[in-house]
């Protein structure tokens, strides 16, 4: 989290009297002046006190105070909550003294001061009572990468990051704060840029342009946001210019280099294993209903193509045994690593101008992004920023900002398994000779029809994975603009308000083009292509030519806020805080196209009837010939009113409170029902300020407590029956509806109530730092299905009330300790996070039947269990014929129909099944120890996710025999008698049995935890000294090397298998170099 | 705050083609997507009569749901299923109708209002009647007042409670909502997908027919037919392509069809023909050709009135060919044999190579006659839904057809006027809404 920087400045002021006579008359020490800030304000309630008389007092209204004491020699200290802490020794010179100070307000605006923002106002750590966790820029740099959410992978508290696919595609984000707190809602954190909500893509911001992150987790910090907060806010602060400050420039370049992925560590089986199993598919008659039809067009795998040239006489025993044996050898891997693959690379620059003079300041940066992905895919990115802040006039501020962003993403070479026959996948398929040279693959159709079919008068139906790619350019462009512009005015000392206004955009253009030689071009062509019987004439439905898909979305967001702002100081009181009101409009919308015929040069297309159908070619049926369908508009609005304020008490004591309401325009709700107040309450307590406080132990305790709610919102819920025009009906071509939603007017948005319980610490001499926090969040009025007698409607069995409860039970560890602080440093940080949820209330048509027995991957909310939880049928092992066996009844069963059917009745009573626990990690964390030693520094990151389970992968025969799902567990099967004794995975029959599959695929013995640790990165960093640096001119230079993704440490699992990324690709290793300076 | 002002921000529709269903349009539109109106059909019933088998290796694929209807067992038959989708066309219907009542009917709009109405109506009917056929025991005069029949849900209203009407109610709702829409519907659709005039005559057809009042079936399909009669000569259909009958075909009064199968039997992948009905059909009827495709040595059925892209959906629509037997049947059986073998020839003569001789039957009686039609019927109406009901209602006048089922030796027989009969209704609906079950 922290490294805590604090870089005071602080202006002293010292004004004496008369200081010649020196002679007292009493042995008194008497001291009084005026308090006031640097700008000349009174700063009324400053605690002035003597350190070691333990005298103190309050500057009054007029700023003044005054204090006597017998101790003569002291030193006097002055506090003020937002100001930096004046402390100066005193003595009896004088008598009486007249001390004026003059304090330094802390600004939000002192680099490395650890502020956090909300979005709405910046707090300093002192007053807040909420949950806060906030990452400077030298934090976030320890990682590197293009992502900057990526970054706070293992350095954010209380954030965890899985690869879940969430609800009905609705999760962007992959991480959660404080883990999930919705079931059927959507699970990512709302996310700020600045002082608005981010609606674009997170790639678009880059790194370099972030100050800091903070992290708003409990209600007190994040129910500003109201009914977006939830699921925790993510406020990202850009970098800006600061008055007074000479001309800076930074620098910074990198490369990121990856290891080309590791294809033979999937586990693809072997090709003679896969062969033989097709060879006992082909005896079988399996493939006979697609050589026996007519016509028999449909592609076999090149060793099924053999045996039917056996079966049917054309080759020899023995030409068939060689062509067999010398697929038996071939391994696609091969092919794919030496064609498709290679190292992917990521060169980052950027630039950055800034400075400031008294009422002007700027920050001007660009950013250029450069990478090639493993498959040859191309990324290029350039960003640039502009932020000026102008002081026209006394107390009137001007804020104008631009962010830019424009990518392009070209499309590389096939991946792994991408290229399938049939839609199954093949282990031992070539896609070059031995001379490089480009061979077919019959992915789609046998060569067996494609070599005679329409007599030469087609165009080639074969396809060559070699040459494809390069007939197919596909680019992704993204052009976004966040514009800002902010207006603040102090009408007094105490006193502000603030006009923001933001406007971001954001468009996607997708524009793919294959050409007339691309393989999917010409079967399209080939598929609508007529050939008179006759005369022999060719016609041709889909025109020669290439094709031309193209999407364009857009996204249009305003916001405009206004806000006053209170900061008052009275004797001992300040109240501070905040009101204002914000609207906001956001549409998206999206439209796509299909042009074919297409040609570059000279530009042009053909016309193409999508109206009517046309016979193809192979079987003849009528069809119409495929366009984009794309188009949508959405419009969503909301207005909201808010207000945060926090009254301190003798520097001391804190009340916060915050309330907002929000409304939207979401489809059918009442006006009156749109408005729901969401509302949170603080309390925290300093309590080394007391004067009974001995700092003995610590320099530094706080506690702290808030209680509130953040809303979570569905904007696709509501009230009434909604209809939605569902474009032209295929047959009828008429205008079409469809009902989207019953009418369900008693529907809410989500609240979550959440309670935090934490303290703040910092241990004499500063060795120890860090801050505990302990919450229990209660999710009410969540979005569930309730089962209904769907007699009623029957398109769902299920209607979607506020009848959900969830609770999330937890708490974030943070610590910082200094264990050796010399010429030789050495700092660890550590993050313990824990968190629990578990479903109250759910009603779920079978919960078991689904995701628990599944991989874990889904939301299985069951009431008593946890959010996503992985349960499995019980596993008696194989038996002597290497069939599996499971319970029904308590005893031993190989009917397993009849177990799938008692554990959906039954759920968990059923004794076919066992419940094992979690699917995400309860207990997540990181360990980061950094070194340094004069300018180098090595700092590296250790990680555990622990108490879950996961899902090994492994064979299944009916996915094996259908689509060529592949499992090296296959060489593991059962093959004769005794073999139960060593291995858990059946035999191979034939026919597959479904039911059989499955109660192996998801049974105990496929089943495992999911604990373990592993080295996130690898940081080496040298700063030259600076004697060095500034011979050259330069201010600040630091080289730098990462390594990241190096692999788990520590598993539980026997087999090794990495529990986040089991049966697939983990992210790949990567090698970083980079540099940054400062001029 | 809080202002119109506010208040007009906020009343702005959050997606530009989503409404509130308040126009002719909206509910005109509502109607016209087939996916729910036409396209979801019930199954169970077919899936339960005797038009196919299961094989063995089939048997093993269909799934629990599949293999334990096959036998007519209780299976767990819950959501989603042929309840959920019929109530889901009657649902919509009847949001149409709820709607309906707040739209002025007005010289301007007169002919899409009527039309959105007819509408509703017909596809309620059709849906209820199907639900009839599957969960009712077969009409019966006697007891009709007192066998269990379906839940009239005459409202939009989802939190409405569930009850079970009599057979007679539930007859008469038919009758009464196709009786309205025949008044209210043009005579000819603007597509088959569209109810219509003829398409409800038909359906009332086929509703007397269910409930042996040929009479009237005979008074309804006379009256269809004389709207439409178009049949098509399979002389004409190529049997050298996939799918030979296209959708939307000169025969089809209206187009619906099953297109998500809650028992996946039937389905050309895993139903084999009935061997002892494929052989009823002689080398000189083209149906044999057209209809099947072979497998080894059995047969799957081809002969939808259905191309595209989803081969296995199952045809389950009103046609002329299915008026012609209705009205020959109802004929016979008021012993008009003469005109009712005519309706028979005219039929087949459209279905037989016309190269060949064909000599026409001549039965000697009434019961020969009908014999010799409900056996074309049979060989005609094939994979249509309508097998269930049909050997519900022949059982009722002593037709003694026994379902005979065989799997792994085991043999399973369906006796006639069987308490099965009438399917079970979901077990979850039973649960939730605390309706009757139909006794095993």
């Amino acid at each position: 989290m922290t490294s805590r920087k604090i870089l005071i400045i602080v202006f002293l002021f010292l004004v004496c009297g008369n200081g010649i006579e020196a002679q007292t008359k009493t042995q008194q020490l008497t001291l009084a002046g005026r308090v006031v800030s640097t700008s000349g304000n009174v700063l009324e309630g400053a605690r002035v006190y003597l350190l070691k008389s333990k005298i103190s007092t309050y500057a009054k209204k007029d700023g003044r105070y005054g204090l006597t004491s017998t101790v003569l020699n002291d030193t006097l200290k002055v506090e003020k909550m937002g100001y930096r802490t004046v402390s100066l020794a005193v003595s009896d010179m004088a008598d009486p003294q007249e001390v004026d100070i003059v304090m330094d307000s802390v600004s939000f605006e002192i680099e490395g001061v650890e502020v956090f923002s909300t979005g709405y106002q910046t707090l300093s750590k002192e007053r807040a009572t909420g949950s806060f966790d906030y990452l400077d820029e030298e934090t976030l740099n320890q990682q590197v990468g293009t992502n900057i959410l990526q970054r706070l992978d293992g350095l954010a508290s209380g954030v965890s990051f899985d690869t879940k696919p969430g609800q009905s595609g609705q999760r962007k984000l992959d991480f959660t704060v404080r883990g999930f707190s919705t079931i059927d809602g959507s699970p990512d954190p709302l996310v700020i840029l600045d002082n608005f909500p981010f609606e674009g893509d997170i790639n678009n911001i880059n790194p370099n342009d972030v100050e800091s992150i903070t992290v708003l987790k409990d209600a007190a910090a994040a129910s500003i946001w109201g009914a977006r907060a939830g699921n925790g806010v993510i406020v990202i602060n850009t970098k800006k210019g600061r008055f007074g400050r000479p001309t800076k420039i930074d620098v910074g370049a990198n490369v990121i280099i990856g290891s080309k992925p590791d294809l033979f560590s999937l586990p693809q089986m072997s090709s003679s294993d896969f062969i033989d199993v097709e060879e006992m598919l082909f005896n079988n008659g399996f493939y006979n209903r697609l050589i026996d039809a007519n016509p028999s067009y449909v592609a076999l795998s090149p060793a099924n193509e053999i045996f039917l040239l056996r079966r049917e006489n054309k080759i020899t025993a023995a030409d068939s045994a060689y062509r067999i044996e010398e697929l038996k050898q071939w391994d696609s891997r091969t092919d794919y690593l030496r064609y498709f693959y290679t190292n992917p690379v990521i060169q980052q620059y950027s630039l950055g101008v800034s400075g400031g003079g008294q009422t002007y300041a700027y920050s001007i940066s660009g950013a250029y992004d450069k990478s090639i992905q493993e498959t040859y895919g191309l990324h290029d990115k350039f960003n640039y920023r502009i932020h000026n802040t102008f002081k026209p006039i006394r107390n009137l501020q001007i804020d104008l900002g631009l962010y830019g962003t424009a990518s392009k993403d070209k499309n590389g070479r096939p991946a792994y398994n991408e290229i399938k026959v049939t839609g199954t996948e093949v282990p031992y398929l070539r896609f070059a000779d031995e001379f490089g040279n480009p061979l077919p693959v019959a992915t789609n159709y046998t060569p067996r029809y494609t070599d005679h079919a329409g007599d030469g008068k087609l165009m080639d139906w074969n396809n060559y994975p070699l040459e494809n790619y390069k007939y197919i350019d596909a680019t992704n462009s993204i052009n976004a603009i966040v514009a800002n512009l902010g207006v603040s005015y102090e009408i007094n000392d105490w006193l502000g308000v603030t006009a923001r206004y933001q406007h971001e955009r954001q468009e996607n253009r997708t524009r793919n083009l294959a050409d007339e030689y691309a393989y999917g071009t010409r079967d399209m062509i080939n598929k609508f292509t007529q050939i008179n019987p006759t005369t022999g004439e060719v016609t041709y439905s889909v025109p020669r030519g290439g094709i031309l898909n193209t999407t364009g979305t857009q996204m249009k967001s305003q916001n405009f806020r206004g806000q006053i702002s209170v900061d008052k100081d009275w004797r001992s009181h300040n109240l501070s805080g905040i009101v204002g009101g914000e609207i906001r409009h956001t549409v998206t919308d999206g439209i796509s196209d299909t042009k074919y015929g297409y040609n570059d040069n000279p530009l042009g297309f053909a016309p193409a009837d999508f109206v009517n159908t046309y016979p193809t070619f192979i079987r003849g049926t009528r069809e119409r010939i495929p366009v984009g369908s794309v188009f949508y508009e959405d419009l969503h609005r909301f207005v909201s009113l808010f207000t945060n304020f926090a009254y301190t008490y003798k520097d001391r004591y804190i009340v916060s409170a915050s309330a907002r309401r929000d409304a939207s325009n979401i489809f059918g709700v009442s006006t009156n029902d749109k408005w729901t107040p969401l509302w949170s309450a603080g309390l925290a307590w300093d309590i080394t300020k007391e004067a009974f406080f001995e700092q003995a132990l610590f320099t530094h305790l706080k506690l702290r407590t808030s209680y509130g709610y953040q809303g979570n919102v569905d904007l696709s819920r509501s009230a009434n029956t909604i209809i939605s025009y569902a474009g032209r009906n295929r047959d009828t071509d008429l205008e079409q509806a469809r009902v989207l939603q019953l009418g369900n007017p008693s529907l809410r948005w989500e609240k979550i109530g959440q309670y935090n319980v934490g303290v703040d610490f910092t241990l004499k001499g500063n060795r120890l730092s860090g801050s505990i926090d302990i919450y229990r969040k209660r999710g009410a009025d969540l979005y569930g299905p309730e089962a209904f007698d769907y007699t009623g409607w029957g398109a769902s069995n299920v209607m979607t009330k506020n009848v959900a409860e969830m609770r999330g039970t937890g708490f974030d560890i943070s610590l910082l300790s200094r264990n050796i602080d010399g010429v030789f440093k050495w700092r660890t940080q550590a993050l313990v996070n824990m968190n629990k949820s578990k479903t109250l209330k759910y009603y779920g048509p079978s919960g078991y039947s689904g995701g628990m027995l599944g991989a874990g991957m889904i939301v299985t909310p069951l009431e008593g269990k946890p959010l996503y939880s992985l349960a499995s049928y019980r596993w008696a092992g194989l038996d002597n014929s290497g069939d599996p066996q499971g319970y029904l009844d308590g005893d031993l069963s190989k009917d397993y129909n009849a177990i799938i059917l008692d554990v959906n009745r039954n759920g968990e009573a059923s004794n076919s099944m066992i419940y094992h626990g979690s699917s995400v990690p309860e207990h997540t964390g990181s360990l980061i120890n950094t070194l340094e030693w004069k300018g180098l520094s090595l700092s590296f990151n250790l990680a555990y996710r622990f108490g879950y389970y996961f899902r090994k992968p492994t064979i299944a025969y009916m996915q094996l025999f259908n689509s060529g799902r592949m499992h090296t567990d296959f060489a593991k099967r059962w093959q004769q008698a005794g073999d139960e004794l060593n291995t858990d995975v059946p035999a191979m029959v034939y026919p597959a049995n479904s039911p059989r599959d499955q109660l192996y695929l998801w049974s105990e013995a496929t089943a495992a935890k999911g604990d373990h640790i592993r080295l996130q990165y690898v940081n080496v960093s040298y700063r030259p000294p600076a004697f060095l640096l500034s011979k050259l001119g330069l201010t600040d230079v630091q080289l730098y090397s990462n390594i990241s993704n190096l692999g788990l440490i520590w598993v539980a699992n026997k087999e090794g298998l990495d529990p986040q990324y089991p049966g697939s690709l983990p992210p790949l290793r990567t090698y970083t170099i980079g540099l940054r300076a400062k001029l | 705050m809080g202002s119109t002002g506010c208040q007009t921000f906020l009343d702005e529709k959050p997606n530009s083609r989503v409404a509130i269903p308040e126009t002719l349009n909206d509910l005109q539109a509502l109607l016209d997507r087939s996916e729910n109106m036409n396209e979801l059909s019930p199954v169970y019933g077919e899936a339960s009569a005797d038009d196919y088998f299961l094989a063995a290796e089939n048997f093993a694929r269909v799934g629990i749901i599949g293999q334990e209807a096959y036998v007519w067992e209780q299976s767990p038959y819950v959501f989603n299923n042929d309840w959920a989708r019929s109530y889901n066309t009657a649902n919509i219907a009847n949001i149409c109708l709820d709607q309906l009542v707040k739209i002025d009917r007005t010289p301007q709009n007169a002919t899409a209002w009527d039309n959105v109405k007819g509408s509703a109506l017909f596809y309620r009917a059709y849906t209820f009647l199907n639900l009839l056929w599957i969960h009712a025991k077969a009409y019966d005069e006697e007891t009709a007042t007192e066998d269990l029949g379906i839940v009239l849900r005459l409202n939009a209203d989802f939190n409405e409670k569930s009850i079970r009407a009599s057979v007679a109610e539930s007859y008469g709702q038919v009758i009464r909502d196709l009786e309205e829409a025949v008044d209210l519907l043009p005579q000819r659709p603007r597509h088959v997908m569209r109810p219509s005039k003829v398409a409800a005559l038909g359906l009332l057809a086929r509703t007397y027919l269910s409930m042996r009042e040929y009479a009237m079936a005979l008074d309804y399909a006379d009256k269809c037919l004389e709207i439409k009669s178009d049949l098509m000569d399979y002389n004409e259909i190529d049997p050298t392509l996939i799918r030979p009958f296209v959708s939307f075909n000169p025969e089809v009064i209206f187009h619906s069809s099953v297109s998500t199968f809650f028992v996946v039997n039937t389905q050309p992948n895993y139903a084999y023909v009935d061997t002892v009905l494929y052989s009823y059909y002689d080398n000189d009827d083209l149906r044999k050709k057209l209809f099947f495709n072979s497998v080894d040595t059995y047969h799957t059925f081809r002969g939808n009135y259905m191309n595209g892209l989803f081969s296995h959906w199952m045809f389950t629509g009103i046609t002329t060919s299915e008026m012609y037997l209705v009205r020959a049947e109802c004929k016979a059986r008021s012993n008009d044999i003469e005109t009712a073998m005519k309706d028979l020839n005219v039929l087949l003569d459209k279905r037989r190579i016309n190269t060949k001789p064909y000599r026409e039957p001549t039965p000697q009686n009434k019961d020969e006659a009908l014999e010799i039609i409900l056996k074309e019927r049979r060989k005609e109406l094939l994979f249509r839904g309508l097998r269930w009901i049909d050997i519900k209602r022949l059982n009722k006048e002593g037709a003694e057809i026994i379902i005979t089922r065989f799997v792994d030796g085991t043999e399973y027989k369906l006796m006639p006027n069987d308490n099965r009969y009438a399917l079970p209704l979901p077990a979850d609906i039973v649960d939730i809404a605390g309706i009757p079950q139909n006794p095993a």
